[in-house]
């Protein structure tokens, strides 16, 4: 790997579930890279397939049926998608580690949560350290007197603490890449901004990537310096996250924007997005956007739009930019 | 005030044994608030802070330990025959789980024509009655959702039905607990408006419960903040988002994301340690004191008294009126003194 090159490259990702009601393209032809150390936001609502783009980088689906049908996922210049099961489960939890929404569901009731961090550094690295390594990992998401946290039951947590302890089991073998699925969701606003806080000092210590993966706009505007937008199984939009924020370039985006409510100013909803994200098994022909787009044009509807560049990182699905510089 | 809580406590046995109750739950203690015609009062709170058991009372679905609901003026527990039948359909609920609030054996035509019989609508008129009524929360033709089940619905046109059966029964009050927290942003704004019409249209109070601020002060009038099973900090959202006196207001809108990542880093973030503590044994003096960034002596012993900060704006805080300086100042007291007068 060149010293410059992206930590995370994903070309022309296409995960399929096969239903009987037909295939469920929930990644249809997704394309990111992600610097060493940077932040990425993965945004969309329910059924975007924000969360299946980051279960296919490290093939761990929740059904049995999802298959990745075509694309390249490179992880420090190692392709990802050729490697065995045996290779891609030392990848898991190694290189590049997941935390998920709900943390009792990733803890075991019956054992300490110490013991749990440690048994994620001992599967590769021996028992030999694992103990004081759990207790560093422990004291580095910022739970108090780690000694004695590392003998608590899971049920003696609260949320936020649980959470953490889930970031220390995920970062305790130093990953280069964290992916975190809607991390702060489930938790009150203040725990949820503990829980950010640890994940930016986490970034600044140990240089580690983050691609958070969620629907609320304000959390990434907090700590991501890029952001892509997803809708039905696509990527719309990407832009640093200030491009984004200040001038979207999908309507889809804008509908999304406009929709978020701050709290530095009481502004009441005026344009509001109707519909809903189409079925994935049966996909609008031309634009996938087309149905709710309040700016649909003819072309639209029989035409799949392809990438326009609006600046340099700034990259739009949509015909509307078409008149604008080539593909 | 058409509906209001006045000094409500609301304790929950917890651990009981053979001997009888081991401790209580302090869910709510000493709350007191009112819903207008036509208004809407958010209930602002984490978990764990007894916004929804305050809910749950005004509602008439939990008894208070202590204190009184009033429906129109009168007591609730006074009220019986039809007096609480008049409070039962003029005080609705709609809830965050739009699937668990719908019997899945009903289609939406049942659901509603249940709700329109109570109200003594005619059998032969009730179809008709049901269809204008989704119609009015915005499901389309009304034909095509009539005969559906809840499964058959996605959660915003769910959440739409959870709505048309409160209205069927004509209320004066809507006790809303977080109504779109459980929705995609897109579907939840579009609640929201739907919210926005009823109201101008019919003139039904909401009493607003979330925990999402940033909603909250896109539709509401008034705002309460509670901690702890109490009102920390109440006034009109104006003030109460704009000049929050009580630390702990203030700590919630620190942590409340910001859409927009210029300001984001340029804002101070308080981050409070900690957790919410056991209502079990809530600390003594004041209750946020343990997490508190400016806490001194007084707080950890006194129960803080009330700051008035501003019209309809109050907060129980010891430090409050050093905290806010536009009251303590030379000129602003005596322009208070002078409009006394």
């Amino acid at each position: 790997m060149s010293a410059s090159g992206p930590l995370l490259l994903i070309e022309d990702l296409h995960t399929h579930i096969p239903t009987p009601r037909g295939v469920v393209r929930a990644v249809d032809g997704v394309s990111l890279s992600l610097a060493p150390g940077a932040s990425a936001g993965l945004v969309g609502e329910s059924g975007s397939g924000k969360t299946m783009t980051g279960f296919s980088i490290l093939r761990l689906f929740p059904t049995q049926a999802a298959r990745i049908v075509r694309g390249r996922i490179t992880l420090a210049g190692r392709e990802l998608l050729s490697l065995t099961e045996e290779e891609m489960r030392r990848v898991r939890g190694g290189e590049v580690a997941m935390i998920f929404q709900d943390p009792t569901t990733y803890l075991d009731p019956v054992l300490p949560v110490g013991q749990q961090v440690a048994e994620a550094y001992a599967v590769r690295h021996g028992w030999e350290q694992a103990r004081a390594k759990a207790v560093e990992a422990l004291a580095l998401v910022g739970l108090p007197d780690p000694g004695e946290t590392y003998r608590r039951f899971p049920h003696e947590l609260s949320g936020g603490m649980r959470q953490r302890a889930v970031i220390a089991m995920a970062i305790v073998c130093r990953p280069a890449l964290l992916i975190a699925d809607e991390p702060s969701t489930a938790l009150d606003v203040t725990i949820q901004a503990q829980v950010l806080d640890v994940l930016g000092r986490l970034r600044r210590e140990m240089g580690m990537a983050l691609l958070l993966i969620t629907h609320d706009l304000g959390v990434v505007a907090e700590i991501c310096e890029t952001v892509h937008v997803m809708y039905a199984g696509r990527i719309i939009e990407s832009a640093p996250a200030e491009v984004l924020f200040a001038s979207p370039g999908h309507p889809y985006t804008q509908g999304l924007l406009a929709a978020t409510l701050g709290i530095d100013e009481a502004r009441p909803i005026t344009r509001v997005l109707e519909g809903a994200v189409p079925d994935l098994a049966r996909l609008p022909r031309g634009c996938r956007f087309h149905p709710r787009c309040p700016a649909v044009m003819q072309r639209c509807r029989v035409e799949d739009p392809p990438a326009f560049r609006l600046g340099e990182d700034h990259i739009v699905e949509c015909w509307l930019h078409a008149s604008g510089a080539a593909p | 005030m058409i509906l209001e809580a006045r000094d409500l406590t609301k304790r929950f046995p917890w651990g009981r044994t053979f001997t009888g109750v081991r401790a209580w739950v302090r869910a709510v203690e000493g709350v007191s608030l009112g819903v207008a015609e036509g208004d809407t009062l958010a209930l602002v709170g984490e978990s764990g802070s007894g916004k929804t058991t305050v809910g749950r009372m005004l509602a008439g679905l939990e008894t208070p330990t202590s204190g009184e609901v009033h429906y129109r003026g009168q007591a609730l527990s006074a009220l019986a025959g039809e007096s609480r039948r008049e409070f039962r359909y003029g005080v609705q609920m709609v809830f965050q789980d739009s699937q668990a609030s719908l019997n899945p054996r009903k289609t939406v035509a049942r659901i509603l024509e249940v709700a329109l019989s109570v109200r003594g609508v005619p059998a032969g008129a009730r179809r008709d009655a049901a269809a204008d009524l989704l119609v009015e929360v915005g499901l389309e033709p009304p034909g095509v959702f009539l005969g559906r089940f809840p499964h058959q619905l996605s959660g915003g046109q769910r959440q739409r039905i959870n709505v048309a059966r409160a209205l069927a029964v004509d209320p004066a009050v809507i006790i809303a607990d977080e109504p779109v927290s459980a929705l995609d942003l897109s579907v939840r704004a579009q609640i929201l408006v739907l919210m926005q019409r009823l109201q101008q249209q019919r003139r039904v109070g909401y009493l607003f419960i979330s925990h999402d601020l940033a909603v909250v002060r896109s539709v509401a009038r008034r705002v309460v903040v509670m901690y702890l099973g109490r009102i920390v900090e109440e006034g009109p959202t104006e003030a109460v988002f704009g000049r929050p006196v009580h630390p702990y207001t203030e700590a919630l809108l620190s942590a409340t994301p910001v859409p927009n990542p210029r300001l984001a880093r340029l804002r101070r973030r308080i981050i409070l340690p900690g957790d919410v503590p056991s209502p079990v044994a809530p600390p003594p003096g004041c209750a946020f004191h343990p997490r508190c960034p400016v806490a001194v002596e007084i707080c950890r012993r006194e129960f803080p008294p009330p700051v008035h900060a501003g019209e309809g704006h109050t907060a129980l805080c010891h430090l409050g009126a050093r905290r806010v300086p536009h009251i303590k100042s030379p000129t602003a007291s005596r322009n208070l003194r002078t409009a006394s007068m």
